[in-house]
């Protein structure tokens, strides 16, 4: 009974955090994509953990990489679930608020790919695969809507 | 032998030529090239878990992968080039899908079948209805991969989902022998029942 109520106090403070997350930061961010890039941006890219700074000291380390992945997967999973169309827009969205030159980011993002790290671990293979590949078509999409010049 | 059973037997003759047939169709490493038609070699990584990954895959995602919605935004916004690509691209994500569900669904009932062969709770009426649902489960896959090499993933919906439901219903089979299977090889394989 004991270590029934530790767990219901453990996912009640990841819950917590996880909300604290949404209200303090991802609110902050527009658009789905961005909130994707940056929550990818919190893992490790050697261990696979998550840190944010600010969510560990309110929280713990523990709870807070916990929220982290949480929000990582909700928001990849509207993502994977998102048609192409606002995939499209998604995208679009993210590359303005990169303020980036158009033509740079385009070839930038289809040669390097960095979509490719941003899926989260023990993701279902076939929802990896959708996803980058719709990835790709809505950056062709893009790239041909703004009539920018192919580098093949 | 008379004329029906004559035409029965060539009816069986006639599909099971057509599942070896379809068998034979699916090229080796057909799955690893869904996506590197677009994603290069480093595509492959994507689909490299297929045989190990730890959970079924998203019913939403089925239903994105079969719908029609992105094809047509694809055909009204972009070249004809890009709407083969496309096409091309979402049926290997199709049909590495279905074949993946098939192998799967095929390694759960050969682990079952050796598991249960001496057990004391061996019911025949329940291992021929599982025997039952399990054929139709292979042959509704072969036939959505028939369907996906003839026409392409949008507008087979309907199919996708019936294989999910006999999936689970099979999963839902073998969950009913107890101990028969082990609880993480069902996982693995996503034949959960949905309760």
């Amino acid at each position: 009974m004991a270590a029934t109520m530790f767990n219901a106090l453990r996912l009640s403070t990841v819950e917590e955090a996880y909300a604290d997350l949404r209200h303090r930061t991802l609110s902050k961010i527009q658009g789905n994509f961005a909130r994707l890039i940056y929550l990818a941006s919190t893992r490790d890219y050697n261990s696979a953990r998550y840190f944010h700074s600010g969510l560990a000291d309110r929280f713990s380390p523990e709870i807070a990489a916990k929220a982290l992945e949480l929000a990582h997967r909700e928001v990849f999973r509207e993502l994977v679930s998102a048609s192409l169309e606002n995939l499209a827009h998604e995208l679009e969205l993210y590359m303005r608020s990169t303020r980036e030159n158009p033509a740079d980011f385009f070839r930038a993002w289809q040669a390097v790919e960095p979509f490719r790290v941003v899926v989260p671990v023990d993701t279902h293979p076939t929802s990896a695969a959708l996803f980058i590949s719709n990835v790709s078509f809505a950056l062709e999409v893009l790239r041909s809507n703004l009539k920018l010049p192919q580098d093949h | 032998m008379s004329e029906a059973t004559a035409i029965v037997a060539l009816v069986f003759l006639a599909l099971g030529l057509l599942c070896a047939l379809l068998v034979l169709w699916r090229q080796p490493g057909a799955a690893n090239s869904a996506a590197a038609i677009h994603h290069g070699p480093a595509a492959p990584r994507v689909f490299s878990s297929a045989a190990g990954h730890s959970r079924e895959c998203p019913t939403e995602t089925i239903e994105h992968i079969f719908g029609s919605q992105d094809l047509d935004f694809i055909r009204c916004k972009s070249s004809h080039r890009l709407r083969r690509a496309f096409e091309r691209d979402r049926r290997q994500i199709a049909l590495h899908w279905v074949w993946g569900v098939f192998d799967e669904t095929q390694q759960i009932m050969s682990h079952h079948f050796r598991s249960v062969r001496s057990s004391p709770d061996l019911s025949i009426s329940l291992e021929a209805k599982l025997v039952a649902e399990f054929l139709l489960h292979q042959s509704l896959c072969l036939a959505l991969a028939a369907a996906l090499r003839l026409a392409g993933p949008d507008n087979l919906a309907r199919l996708a989902a019936a294989v999910g439901n006999v999936r689970r219903q099979v999963g839902a089979a073998v969950e009913s022998f107890p101990g028969a299977v082990p609880e993480d090889l069902t996982k693995s394989s996503g034949l959960q029942s949905n309760s």
